[in-house]
């Protein structure tokens, strides 16, 4: 009930929401109670504002992924399986 | 005349494709549908749109990332397809997280150590993809999914979501998921080998 109260009041969140809360940021805008329910928690909560910077530099790590990756390495067709790819391309008409 | 006509545009070899793309293909096509003949099928559905769409090739892109391209969008069919029949059950609820006490608070020695955000200082480094993919590879295919297509292909939410078969709530519980596992994994295998400028001095 004590809670509830602050977190009605005083807008106090604990890690656990905090954290889907700096993910939601990244995908949708949240409202004043939201962001400053994350202002708050992260007053008084190191962990959770090192998250909060931390996850947009994820994103910006992961939209560079497939630039910096080699998919070469993780597979690999047989010769049999290129030989049939290829005689299935030659089959294949450009369309115009 | 015909080269007359597009004198800038370079010239595309599809019969070359397979030799030179094939097995960039496939391991990007088996990295997102983790299922080799699903793979295998993208690749060639891929191939073959290509082939036959040669003419909308306008050389601002290189050869492999056109084909790229394509076979991003095969993987996206691929993978509505796979969801189709599969109701997304699991996703509501998460109480086994450790990170977290009943309370939700962290637990002691799971809170978010601090790492360099500085460019230089692994974005930049090749091997850090290796890590990141590698823990990419971790999480389950559902939300390693929604986070590729959401983060790395940044396609629209409430496409992605119809694409998983997920409703839009159940696509953010996803994504948190992926980044919160995400994040720790990298610390744990990436940041705790490679920057011990970011490891916490022992107090």
């Amino acid at each position: 009930m004590r809670m509830l109260f602050a977190k009605i009041v005083f807008h106090f969140i604990q890690c656990r929401e905090t954290m889907e809360l700096f993910s939601l940021k990244l995908d949708k805008p949240l409202n004043w109670r939201q962001r400053l329910a994350i202002r708050m928690h992260c007053l008084c909560c190191p962990g959770c504002s090192k998250y909060g910077e931390q996850l947009p530099w994820l994103r910006t790590a992961a939209r560079k992924l497939e630039e910096n990756f080699n998919y070469e390495n993780l597979a690999s067709f047989t010769p049999e399986e290129k030989a049939k790819l290829k005689e299935v391309l030659a089959k294949q008409e450009p369309e115009s | 005349m015909s080269d007359a006509a597009s004198p800038s545009k370079p010239a595309l070899n599809p019969e070359s494709w397979v030799d030179q793309h094939g097995d960039y293909l496939l391991g990007y096509a088996m990295n997102r549908l983790r299922n080799r003949s699903r793979a295998e099928d993208a690749v060639q559905e891929a191939l073959i749109t290509a082939f036959k769409g040669q003419e909308k090739f306008e050389g601002r892109s290189s050869e492999r990332t056109w084909l790229t391209g394509i076979l991003k969008y095969k993987c996206l069919e691929a993978m509505r397809k796979n969801w189709r029949e599969v109701a997304a059950s699991d996703i509501a609820t998460d109480d086994n997280d450790v990170d977290f006490d009943e309370r939700g608070h962290l637990r002691p020695g799971h809170a978010p150590e601090s790492f360099s955000l500085e460019p230089g200082a692994s974005i930049d480094k090749k091997e850090f993809y290796d890590a990141l993919n590698s823990c990419l590879t971790g999480l389950p295919e559902r939300t390693a999914q929604a986070f590729v297509a959401a983060e790395i292909d940044q396609e629209p939410l409430d496409g992605v979501a119809q694409t998983l078969n997920v409703s839009l709530n159940n696509l953010y519980v996803l994504l948190h998921r992926a980044r919160k596992t995400l994040r720790g994994c990298l610390e744990k295998t990436w940041f705790a080998e490679s920057d011990p400028a970011a490891v916490k001095p022992s107090a």
